[in-house]
């Protein structure tokens, strides 16, 4: 029979069920689709804190010896813990099981709007429910939660149902159990303040805030009462564009660069990073219908071609596209190039084009546009994103989540050339009738002609 | 040296501690630190109870609005609102030298105000405790941690002093209730 707990209320778990070792815990809750909710158990010593970043358990450190984090249980449960008691180190005296809202600062989400909190723990060999606690308690401004802690008590695990949390996310709910979070890779520095005309910003001077995604310097020796982590974004996830540059901690911390950014208005404008040994090859990819439930890449009657207009500092200008196979080339001028137009549906990597960023002298700017050759002009169905790799940096994400369905095409992104050193990347997505239109509008200034592929 | 007491136990007070006429009993706890929710402010109160177990008026019953009785035979030190800080968080100080002959128990009791309407419990407290200081040379005599087997209550009742032939006795009780003041008030007799 299961015991029902209400907020503060403790239960035995392994005292009132002799012999029971591996438990499940389940959680649940309904939220809007928006809120991206994380679950993550926290291994607390005695003092209350983690002993490391191994201690927090989540989908970026899914198990250990005896801990595991399940994604996609099935059922009415959204994740699950499965936990062997007996095989705890015995150092853990808490295990915190909470839930925190990604972004939910940014985004203005708290658990406020979420409803249908459990958690229930299952006999993992029998299924069968033992504690359950549903958190009917209203949250306000809490976007972290502590849904509740199992803890050792006289040789045998307790939980206790707590319900209640933070306003600072997961920053808040890391800080009180001892692991300090810094802030996810920010873009790098980008003096022009969005929204803004794609005018070269000041070039970065050696007093700028350090580049958060030049390669850290060696670690540190971790202080014995804290430690630090860097979360990654969660799968799939793609965190707002940064702040000012000026709020990144110069941190001697290692920190792995899962970020990407997003430009996610129109305007919003990015520098690439610049590397010592120069800008590299950028990968320009257009994708589209991946949606995040299904991951396979599924063209539903629409062909997205992906293009882009260049004009070099020599002044010669022309289009880059599938249609009148103009391909490009990387290593000769336009020192641009589309890879082979996918059409058979069997690609699951969308269309691409590269830029030879060792060129980027003789390139004054680029305007990546797509356009819809085959099928109905539904952009809301072919969800588009165009992602801007980099190496050495993270990830520029535009997704053409604005539309227009009666126009053909679309204007995604005009790269820059910046003082011969880096290309801004701006965020356009505005959809025009062709490409005469695209042209007009960007004062592009060249001659078209009906072609096809 | 003070002296740990679990739950239940008794001791002797005045009896092994000549001299000791005057005690702070110092009360103390914790509430988690969480944002959201509501402020937890928890009352310590005093229950002057005759032969028969009862209270009989608004002279036996010490709290924060009616802070000193007969004649300063119990003192309630005031209303900390918050729990913040380290120590004590309320003091009642008990002068068995001035408690009536009628008194024959002093129960010591801790609430959580506006509990419902917060949806409080001690379940969200943690490391209550009471302590019984000699208050002439401020040496604490005894110690009792309420340790963590409260859940829903909303009413605890922290520890009782009482007589026993000559001599004051302490008895650790840790006793939780659901309900508020309003509730333990009638429990020990009194009508609100």
């Amino acid at each position: 029979m299961t015991v029902a707990l209400v907020k503060g209320q403790k239960a035995d778990v392994t005292k009132s069920n002799p012999g029971l070792t591996r438990i499940t815990a389940a959680l649940g809750w309904s939220a809007p689709s928006s809120f991206e909710i994380d679950t993550s158990a926290f291994l607390l010593a005695a003092s209350g804190k983690v002993r490391s970043d191994n201690d927090l358990l989540f989908y970026g450190n899914p198990s250990n010896a005896f801990l595991s984090y399940v994604e996609s249980p099935g059922g009415n449960d959204r994740k699950q813990f499965k936990i062997d008691l007996s095989r705890t180190d015995a150092a853990i005296e808490k295990i915190a099981i909470t839930l925190t809202i990604y972004d939910g600062d940014k985004r203005n989400q708290q658990f406020s709007g979420v409803a249908g909190l459990y958690i229930r723990f299952l006999n993992e060999s029998t299924g069968q429910e033992l504690i359950r606690y549903d958190l009917r308690e209203p949250f306000s401004v809490e976007n972290a939660i502590v849904i509740g802690e199992l803890y050792r008590y006289n040789q045998e695990w307790k939980f206790n149902a707590i319900g209640a949390g933070y306003s600072g996310g997961l920053k808040d709910l890391c800080g009180s159990y001892g692991i300090e979070v810094k802030d996810e890779p920010k873009a790098p520095a980008a003096p022009t303040p969005p929204p803004a005309p794609p005018v070269p910003p000041a070039p970065q001077t050696s007093s700028a805030p350090r580049n958060p995604l030049i390669p850290p310097a060696p670690p540190k020796p971790q202080e014995s009462q804290g430690s630090r982590i860097v979360i990654p974004p969660r799968p799939g996830s793609t965190p707002a564009p940064a702040p000012a540059a000026s709020q990144q901690p110069t941190s001697e911390a290692p920190k792995i660069n899962f970020s990407k950014i997003e430009l996610k208005k129109k305007g919003d404008v990015i520098n690439l990073t610049k590397q010592n040994g120069g800008l590299g090859e950028i990968l320009i990819n257009l994708n589209w219908n991946q949606k995040a439930g299904g991951g396979l890449f599924k063209r539903t009657g629409i062909d997205l071609d992906l293009a882009c207009m260049y004009e070099l500092k020599d002044g010669s200008k022309g289009v880059i596209q599938a249609l009148g196979n103009s391909f490009g080339s990387l290593n000769r001028a336009p020192y641009v190039m589309l890879d082979g137009d996918d059409r058979t549906g069997s690609v699951t990597t969308g269309e691409n084009i590269r830029i030879n960023g060792e060129k980027i002298k003789e390139i004054k700017r680029l305007l990546i546009f797509t356009f819809i050759y085959k099928g109905v002009t539904r952009w809301s169905e072919a969800d588009g994103v165009v992602t801007l790799s980099q190496q050495g940096g993270p990830d520029i994400i535009v997704k053409l989540d604005e539309y227009d369905n009666g126009q053909a095409m679309c204007a995604i992104a005009m790269i820059t050339n910046v003082n011969n050193e880096t290309f801004s990347i701006e965020r356009i997505v505005r959809y025009f009738e062709g490409h005469r239109k695209l042209d007009s509008a960007f004062d592009w200034g060249l001659s078209w002609v009906a072609g096809s592929k | 040296m003070s002296i740990n007491l679990s739950k239940g136990q008794r001791i002797d007070l005045t009896k092994t501690n000549p001299g000791l006429t005057k005690v702070v009993v110092g009360l103390g706890w914790d509430t988690n630190k969480y944002a959201g929710g509501s402020e937890f402010d928890l009352d310590a109160s005093a229950f002057l109870l005759h032969a028969d177990g009862k209270a009989k008026g608004a002279e036996d019953f010490i709290f924060y609005n009616n802070r000193e009785t007969y004649g300063g035979a119990v003192l309630h030190t005031g209303d900390n609102r918050t729990g913040e800080g380290e120590g004590d968080d309320e003091q009642v100080v008990i002068d068995f030298s001035k408690v009536p002959a009628h008194i024959v128990r002093i129960g010591i009791t801790v609430t959580i105000h506006d509990a419902p309407v917060r949806q409080q419990n001690f379940g969200q407290v943690s490391s209550a405790f009471v302590r019984v200081v000699n208050e002439a040379n401020n040496n604490e005599v005894l110690r009792f941690d309420l340790g963590e087997e409260f859940s829903t209550e909303t009413a605890v009742v922290f520890c009782e002093f009482y007589r026993h032939e000559n001599d004051w006795k302490f008895q650790a009780i840790g006793s939780g209730f659901a309900g508020g003041l309003a509730d333990l008030c009638r429990n020990y007799g009194l009508e609100v």
